[in-house]
């Protein structure tokens, strides 16, 4: 009984469903008066046309012979029938991939790239696929920067699909600085995603725009975060490092590829609460341990920290060197703290840092000893903590 | 008598360090030709170790940088009472012996957009939507292809 019951309020939803989609689609194709809002098939000559509008009359919702019907007159250059074809072919099928791309294609091509934008966006929201064709278009649009209040719109919509458009534009190599303003508009509405940032703050480091590239990145950290930026970020160890644009950057690499191993954790005498541990497990050493990119303006500075050697051998140590980099290629040190080896109880540690004129970003990073000259091998713990780099000396 | 004017002195010393210590204080306090007026969200200042917080009416010196975020944005007042503002995600570097338009002019937006790179990367891309677009629905291949397959299946609405 309840089965039957059941069947029978299906046939009953499935019934109004048809209605509805019979006056919807009459409501669309005509007018109150029971005029047809599609001209006569008379005022055409054409086979083929009078083949569409047979088409049409058969079926009034096929939207593919509305689409085609919208293409004739765009070659006849009768844009108003062109765009009375496109809207209706819209409102019939608002969700179908062809409309949706057709009547997008016909908005740009007519200078409407409002339009044309918000089609395409959900375009490339509802079918993922046409991602890889829509972005170099949404891309261009971006780029002539003049929709920027059809991007704000789309912006402040928060739709799903622009994350993956600015990655993917951003790693296509379109320039990040067109990028940068929706990624900030983004940050604002706590939408953006982490690859997103990363990428365009890559991305114009690598181009030599590392001004930017930390304004960008200073954009995306946490309120609290930007009390004490410092020309050293996160000195003290203090907050897992993010591994994005200034931030530390620990290895990637497993310990049995790269020889060693680094965690921030407690420990006694270090200042504050974590300190900075490497373990070299004696092997061959492979990359370094961990590295920050700095944005210093040309001078000099002293960078001191806290060291605590433990057991540091079968090397010659590890030290600090600060490089300039260009075209992401570290050049020789600009300086270099002494050698950490050996053991010893915690203690602080100094040297000198001058960035000349035509450095504009550098990195500091953790090496053996002798990693320029060849195959190194260490072993043994390094602690570190509390490192400023100040100007002066 | 002797023992009477030395101790008096001294307590004029005393006296006259007394006076004078709040007015040094004053001073070291007063360090700097400009200050920041009306924070809005985060405003970075560069210190010795580099860039941190700056909050309303903190003493600037020359060569000190001012840096705006996201949705943040400050004045700064010299002491001779020129005031520059600054908006989201600007720099401005205190520098003194300057007239004020100078001054005003000198802060600069840093994520500003590339104008000659813009405007050469439209052209190429605007040109390009004919070109690209027709693919983006699917491609509408014809009158007979639609009639040999509404002859093979049946009619429906979408």
């Amino acid at each position: 009984m309840p089965a039957a019951a059941l069947s029978r309020f299906g046939i009953v939803v499935i019934s109004l469903l048809l209605l509805w989609r019979i006056i919807h689609v009459n409501a669309v194709l005509y007018a109150d008066t029971g005029r047809p809002r599609l001209p006569g098939v008379s005022s055409f000559g054409a086979s083929e046309r009078e083949n569409l509008f047979g088409l049409i009359r058969e079926n009034p919702a096929q939207v593919a012979a509305l689409l085609m019907l919208a293409r004739e007159y765009e070659r006849e250059s009768d844009a108003k029938r062109a765009a009375g074809a496109y809207e209706l072919a819209y409102q019939l099928a608002p969700h179908d991939r062809e409309v949706l791309g057709t009547t997008a294609e016909f908005h740009l091509r007519t200078g409407n790239v409002s339009e044309g934008l918000e089609l395409l966006g959900r375009l490339a929201g509802t079918y993922p696929e046409t991602r890889e064709r829509i972005f170099p278009i949404l891309a261009g649009i971006l780029a002539s920067n003049e929709h920027a209040r059809a991007w704000d719109a789309v912006v402040a919509r928060g739709e799903a699909w622009i994350g993956p458009f600015v990655l993917a534009s951003c790693n296509r190599g379109v320039d990040a600085l067109l990028l940068t303003p929706l990624v900030l508009k983004r940050i604002a509405s706590g939408k953006v995603a982490a690859p997103e940032t990363a990428c365009l703050v890559e991305r114009l480091r690598l181009t030599g725009r590392w001004e930017e590239a930390y304004q960008l990145w200073l954009n995306t950290l946490a309120r609290e975060r930007l009390a004490d930026v410092g020309f050293v970020f996160n000195g003290s160890f203090e907050y897992t490092p993010s591994d994005i644009g200034f931030d530390w950057r620990p290895t990637k690499r497993v310990e049995r590829d790269a020889g060693h191993t680094v965690d921030l954790v407690a420990k006694l005498g270090s200042v504050g609460r974590k300190a900075l541990r490497v373990s070299y497990t004696g092997k061959r050493q492979a990359g370094f341990p961990i590295a920050q990119f700095l944005a210093l303006s040309p001078g000099h500075y002293v960078l001191s920290g806290m060291v605590r050697p433990e057991g540091v051998k079968a090397g010659r140590g590890a030290r600090w060197t600060i490089r300039c980099v260009n075209a992401d290629k570290p050049g020789a040190p600009a300086a270099a703290s002494e050698r950490f080896i050996g053991s010893s109880e915690w203690r602080r540690f100094a040297f000198e840092v001058t960035i000349a004129a035509d450095c504009a970003g550098q990195v500091l990073q953790l090496e053996p000893v002798g990693a320029d000259e060849g195959v190194t091998y260490l072993a043994g713990t390094l602690w570190f903590d509390d490192l400023v780099l100040r100007r002066g000396g | 008598m002797k023992k009477a004017l030395t101790s008096s002195r001294g307590a004029l010393a005393a006296l006259a360090f007394i006076l004078a210590a709040p007015c040094a204080f004053a001073q070291e306090a007063r360090q700097g030709i400009a200050q920041l007026k009306d924070v809005n969200g985060n405003v970075l200042v560069s210190k010795e170790s580099g860039l941190a917080s700056g909050g309303e009416a903190l003493r600037l010196t020359k060569g000190t940088r001012v840096i705006t975020t996201s949705r943040s944005e400050v004045s700064v007042v010299f002491d001779n009472g020129c005031e520059v503002k600054l908006k989201e995600n600007q720099r401005f570097e205190v520098d003194d012996g300057k007239p004020c338009a100078a001054l005003i002019v000198q802060a600069q937006s840093i994520l500003a957009e590339p104008a000659g790179a813009a405007a050469a990367a439209a052209a190429g891309s605007l040109a390009a939507y004919s070109a690209v677009l027709p693919a983006l629905g699917g491609g509408l291949v014809g009158v007979g292809v639609i009639q040999s397959l509404r002859e093979k299946q049946p009619v429906s609405p979408n």
